[in-house]
């Protein structure tokens, strides 16, 4: 795999399957990452070659593994570098996080994989305290990992490494030990975990999807090996990449031809196959290389096309940087809120006035409310006055009678 | 207007024209008209109108005359329903604009039930004159404040309506631009809470839908809000409604700027105000290192907050200052800034978590105690006084910790780790039952959000605390304390919110113990009820996400759970609501408790530990009867639960992990924890721990390697062999000469189970025939357990030739991809490197071996206790 420093060499296409959208690409070189289809990428040049990535499901944090063995931590927000340190002796091959993204696995090229607490690397007091950073160390595999996934479950969850050594391992998380190992006829480059976790899904180099089973009892005399339950031969040129879709029908594989098969895993038959078009990414032309990533998006269920969002809020991410600052012991981090989440008050809007109007009925029922007294007050004065208007008029009326009864007296003779 | 004739009944809709008519002729007040002479309604009455009209929907003209019960239009109704509505709107409307006090507003409470419940149309049409009749009454100085409260809540109904037409945003905001000025002035008469609170509610509407109307004045709603929190004559409710409105003012402008600005200024007076309260009894630079990170140094100081320096500097004396004006100031301000934290904001802005973190850190470490250093300039009063507010003072800024976490999620990670250290020294120092729970409750937010990262840390702690505040065992059957306790204490944690000038305050037991150094032997008193669900909460979200860290001491914690949850169900299950007056006023029964047990049993009993849950059955055994208390909500979690652990009793898939074997040792140690009648004993919890792990290596054998020692675990583990694609004959599973055993387990045994049963016996009775196999695959066995390394060496070498072979063409692949550079870097190059890494694993290969022995043979002392045997005899 050619990871060369200078240029770009990431090319991304995009093509609907489905209803999903399958993004993927090439080469990563170097760190590239899109705020909606069609923004401008921000490009990024940190301190070496960066191979595997992973970021956290909120996008706070993108993790990338170095190929001096180092791991480094940036903030999305500020494209800070938060931290890094020596997690290996050689390159990181893989990264992948926890079912609960508080732990970080990593894989590499000597062959070991580690469990870091993302938590317990902020920690300087602990890492003093204990010496010794990572939680577990695993070192059965003899050659280069090439894949790690991690299974599902808060406390109890596997992982699933796959080597050169052409086995697979599957690790305990919560007791730091391997459970089971499954031995392959090929080198196997790409694993996915079925999301009920009965199967995975193994891609080897020799272009053979191998489907090795979890939930059953060991089975020696299996044609395949151990554990493996069936292969599917696809006449791609060796698999380097799998996504899985979220129901667990669609398998998704990119392999070294550069080209992109959609599986259908019931019927086991290939429905689509996507080939790179010549110059469809950023114009250039490119060569056909070994496909390095696939990753199946959901469509989000609020998707703001970025064009219209107004007063500018969707500025483009920073670049990560390449060193991190630490001028004082604490980092200084950019914690960001209200982007993630959509305002939507009217949805929370109550109305007032019935409340209103029972707690009012209620305070003119207690006696002595201050409330109701100044009501009652009002309501006299108005009756005052209503009266006062009426012995008015009953004066008047009788001043009127006894001017008349008067006039009338004087007037007869 | 109204049909001569009868109605389909209840739900026809010819009735409402008819019951709306007949409202509007008899119930309501007539205006200052015609119909004048009629009194006023007493407020019975109108409550009774109010219920009528929300019952029946009778304002709901459109909706219903689309919905006619034959499906289509029915024009005559339609017809006399708009003029029974119309009737209805015209008497109120006259009742809005009455003479009368109390006409105009039992007119105005009527008119926002109107907009409210009336069609889209008939707003549409009438909302601006509407508007025209209702804002008088809150103008005119002289109306008394029940209408102008009432007309306030239905001009604010009258907006939120508003707010879904987008088509007359323009219009609405031209009259919502209109209102802000009089609702100024409202707010700065004097009147009662009520009608500030009101004329709030009204001006929280308008910035919500309405910002540019309130952009104009946004200095002017600022200062005037400010000054009336810091004026330190609110009660509690209300200062609250006024923080959160100024927690929506910068929504008005709607920009990054105004909300970093309102956050920083907030935090500089909370930090001044914290000043005044610690004087003399805390180191001064501390303060000065919070403002130095507030207000970066060559950074200027922002305006003060409300736009004039409005540090109250009235002339109460010290002792009460710090009571009626310092602390309630900082707790309104601080709900102000978790307001701003919490609520989502119209463009991203940057939260100062530093800053923040800072401010908490500051007063959390305040604990009352006095340094040497500060000694002379402080007296014993001051610091009587200091002690006496700090607990709200601390309940307030962990409420804030609260806020920050929740508003910056997954971002809180690099600060994670010191917050949390900052959390156990606290926790430690933690005596009094309100700060307790707020801890717990943090611990338990941090477990669910931040996984078994933070469970890494806080296990040991919380567990620890846990303990102390429920473990009451050496205090006799005292889980319920007398009333009397658990009241008092209970009081305080109720009456942290202060309602200064209405209630008296509770007493605060232990005043002046915060900074004490007690150690949490909690041989003093039982902890409230209160404290022992928080506490209950925090173990389940333990158990939730890190149930299987060795740090849990999972047998310890899971006997006490079963422990709490036996007690305080065999008292007999609580009534939900109808306890002791005292008890409702702190909202919080026997029944909750008996809730948070059970439901951190369930957490005990699911969370995969080392073995199998070892007081299953008696977990079941409650639940069971839990869910016999009908219409309960304790009933309704029962059921769930045992839904959940239907999944234990009847699992749908085997464990992963490889059997462990070369069990020389002792038949029959199955189960045995879970039949244990002896629960509550505390004694030889290590060796249950032991039989607990290596029964559940016993029982998740998939394939049966331990012959007869394990038969009836077979038994209970059927399913796997249902599982297993056919076995072909000869194959490896060996349980051929067990004999049957009867069912392990009562609840093995339910009917539900019994087909998956049938299937696996047909597959014992066939590997039955296959007598030869058993035992002669125990070293195969221990090459595959080991096989991760041992495949690569010859330490087992006599078997598995093929796949050693395999490996060495892979080896010598993998040497070939090496030496052809595929790799960029080249210092680990070939041959050497590779045999000596074979080594290596040999080396661990053996260590490994040696090591299994070593343990099988301790486990097998332990596995030789005779009651062990119970079962076997039993089935035998």
């Amino acid at each position: 795999m050619d990871r060369g420093m200078g240029e770009c060499e990431a090319a991304k296409g995009e093509a609907a399957v489905e209803g999903m959208c399958v993004i993927w690409i090439r080469r990563i070189s170097e760190i590239f990452w899109v705020a909606g289809a069609s923004a401008v990428a921000t490009k990024s040049f940190p301190a070496e070659p960066i191979g595997p990535l992973v970021s956290n499901s909120e996008g706070a944090y993108i993790i990338g593994g170095g190929s001096s063995g180092a791991i480094y931590l940036w903030e999305v927000a500020s494209g800070k570098l938060l931290n890094k340190w020596n997690a290996h002796l050689r390159a990181v091959t893989c990264l992948t996080l926890s079912d609960d993204e508080s732990l970080l696995i990593s894989g590499s090229e000597d062959g070991s994989i580690r469990v870091w607490s993302l938590m317990k690397m902020f920690d300087s007091m602990a890492a003093a305290e204990s010496g010794r950073l990572y939680i577990y160390s695993f070192s059965e595999h003899i050659f280069p990992v090439t894949d790690i996934v991690s299974g599902h479950g808060l406390c109890n969850s596997i992982v699933v490494s796959s080597s050169m050594d052409k086995t697979c391992k599957i690790w305990s998380l919560s007791e730091g030990r391997i459970l089971r190992s499954i031995s392959f006829p090929a080198i196997i480059d790409a694993i996915v975990i079925d999301s009920a976790e009965h199967t995975f899904y193994a891609g080897g180099r020799d272009s053979k999807i191998y489907i090795a089973a979890l939930n059953v009892g060991s089975n020696p005399h299996s044609s395949y090996g151990e554990y493996i339950i069936g292969t599917v031969n696809t006449d791609s040129k060796g698999i380097t990449s799998m996504a899985l879709s979220v129901d667990g029908t669609t398998l998704v594989f990119g392999s070294n031809d550069g080209t992109v098969r959609v599986w259908d895993i019931r019927r086991k038959e290939a429905t689509r196959v996507l080939k790179h078009a010549k110059g469809c990414a950023l114009g250039k032309s490119l060569l056909i290389g070994p496909v390095n990533n696939v990753l199946i998006v959901r469509e989000p269920l609020h998707s703001v096309p970025p064009a219209l969002s107004k007063r500018g809020s969707w500025l483009l991410p920073h670049s990560l940087s390449k060193y991190t600052d630490s001028t004082d012991g604490e980092v200084d981090t950019k914690a960001v809120i209200g982007h993630q989440r959509l305002c939507n008050d009217l949805l929370d809007s109550k109305y007032l006035s019935s409340q209103v109007l029972m707690s009012q009925i209620k305070e003119l029922q207690v006696q002595n409310s201050s409330g109701a007294a100044e009501l009652e007050l009002e309501r006299i004065k108005l009756e005052r006055e209503k009266l006062t208007q009426a012995v008015q008029q009953w004066k008047k009326l009788y001043q009127d009678l006894q001017n008349m009864v008067v006039d009338d007296l004087l007037s007869e003779p | 207007m109204a049909i001569a004739g009868f109605v389909e009944g209840m739900g026809d809709h010819k009735l409402k024209p008819r019951l709306l008519s007949s409202l509007v002729r008899e119930r309501l007040p007539g205006g200052d008209g015609a119909a004048g002479s009629r009194p006023s309604p007493s407020p019975a009455e109108l409550s009774s109108v109010l219920a009528a009209v929300k019952t029946h929907g009778l304002l709901a003209e459109a909706a219903a005359a689309a919905a006619t019960a034959a499906g289509r239009p029915d024009p005559e109704l339609a017809e006399s329903w708009r003029g029974a509505v119309d009737a209805w709107a015209d008497r109120v409307l006259s009742l809005v604009s009455s003479n009368a006090s109390d006409k105009r507003w039992a007119g105005a409470c009527l008119l926002g039930v109107t907009v409210e419940e009336c069609s889209s149309e008939r707003f549409v049409a009438s909302y601006s004159l509407w508007f025209q009749k209702l804002l008088p009454n809150i103008q005119q100085p002289s109306t008394t404040y029940f209408v102008k409260v009432a007309s306030c809540a239905a001009l604010a109904d009258l907006f939120t309506r508003l707010a879904n037409f987008s088509n007359l945003k323009k219009d609405s905001t031209s009259f919502a631009g209109k209102l802000v000025q009089p609702v100024l002035q409202l707010l700065n008469e004097d009147g009662p809470f009520t009608l500030w609170g009101g004329a709030i509610n009204l001006l929280c509407t308008l910035m919500q839908f309405y910002p540019p109307s309130v952009q104009r004045y946004y200095d002017h709603v600022e200062a005037t809000l400010v000054s009336k929190i810091m004026s330190g004559k609110l009660d509690t409710h209300t200062s609250r409604k006024f923080a959160f409105c100024l927690a929506l003012l910068p929504k008005a402008r709607g920009d990054e700027e105004s909300w970093s600005l309102l956050m920083q200024k907030l935090l500089i007076v909370i930090t001044k105000l914290v000043d005044d309260a610690f004087q003399g009894l805390e180191d001064e630079a501390k303060s000065s290192e919070v403002m130095k990170l507030l207000v970066p140094p060559g950074k200027g100081t922002p305006p003060p907050l409300g736009g004039q320096q409005n540090l109250e500097e009235r002339s109460h004396n010290a002792t009460r200052r710090l009571r009626d004006y310092t602390i309630p100031t900082i707790s309104t301000l601080i709900h102000c800034c978790c307001m701003m934290l919490t609520n989502p904001y119209l463009v991203q802005v940057n939260v100062p978590l530093r800053p923040l973190l800072a401010v908490i850190r500051r007063v959390l470490s305040v604990d009352g105690s006095l340094s040497r250093s500060l000694l002379p300039f402080t007296t014993a009063l001051d610091q009587e006084l200091l002690c006496s507010e700090l607990p709200y003072l601390h309940l307030d800024f962990l409420n804030l910790l609260i806020s920050t976490i929740k508003g910056v999620r997954s971002q809180f990670l690099p600060h994670a780790a010191t917050v949390v250290r900052l959390l156990i020294e606290f926790f430690r120092r933690a005596k009094l039952p309100s700060i307790r729970i707020k801890v717990y409750y943090i611990m338990q937010m941090l477990l669910i959000s931040m996984g078994i990262g933070v469970a890494l840390y806080i296990a040991e702690e919380v567990i620890k605390n846990a303990f102390a505040d429920l473990d009451d065992s050496s205090k006799g059957n005292s889980l319920f304390p007398s009333a009397c306790t658990s009241i008092v204490s209970e009081a305080v944690q109720q009456n942290s919110s202060r309602k200064r000038k209405n209630i008296s305050r509770a007493p605060l037991q232990q005043c002046n113990s915060i900074g004490s150094d007690i150690a949490p032997d909690a041989g003093k008193m039982v902890a409230p009820l209160s404290v022992k669900i928080a506490a209950l909460k925090a173990l389940e979200a333990l158990l939730t996400v890190g149930g299987s860290l060795d740090s849990l001491r999972r047998p310890d914690v899971d006997r006490l759970l079963i422990t709490v949850a036996t007690k305080a169900c065999e008292l007999g299950w609580g009534y939900e609501g109808n306890s002791a007056v005292i008890i409702e006023e702190s909202g919080i029964s026997r029944a909750d408790f008996q809730l948070a047990a059970l439901k951190a049993l369930l957490a005990s009993l699911l969370s995969l530990g080392r073995g199998r849950p070892p007081y299953l059955s008696q977990g079941l055994e409650l639940f069971r009867r839990g869910k016999l208390e009908t219409g309960t909500e304790l009933a309704t979690f029962c059921a769930h639960a045992l839904l959940a652990l239907e999944l234990l009793i009847h699992p749908r898939a085997l464990p992963l992990e490889e059997p462990p074997t070369g069990k020389s040792s002792m038949p029959g140690s199955i189960f045995h924890a879970s039949q244990n009648p002896n629960l509550l004993s505390s004694t030889s919890s290590d060796r249950e721990a032991i039989r607990d792990s290596k029964l559940y290596f016993n029982w998740s054998d998939p394939d049966g390697e331990q012959s007869d020692d394990d038969d009836s675990m077979e038994d209970a583990r059927p399913e796997k062999f249902a599982r297993v694609d056919v076995p072909p004959a000869g194959h490896r599973i060996e349980q051929g000469d067990q004999e049957k055993s009867p069912r392990v387990n009562a609840e093995m045994a339910s009917p539900s189970y019994s087909k998956e049963t049938k299937d696996a016996d047909m597959v014992e009775s066939n590997n039955s025939k296959d007598p030869s196999s058993h035992g002669t695959n125990v070293l195969p066995d221990v090459a595959k357990r080991v096989s991760p390394v041992s495949e690569a060496t010859t330490v087992v070498g006599d078997l598995d030739i093929d796949k050693f072979n395999n490996l060495r063409s892979d080896v010598s692949k993998f040497d070939s991809i090496l030496d052809s550079g595929d790799f960029t870097n080249n210092n680990i190059a070939g041959k050497p490197h590779d045999s000596d890494n074979n080594e290596k694993a040999a080396d661990g290969a053996v260590r490994i071996l040696g090591k299994e022995s070593k343990t099988d043979d301790s486990d097998s002392d332990s596995d030789s206790i005779p009651e062990i045997r119970l079962w076997d005899s039993d089935s035998d």
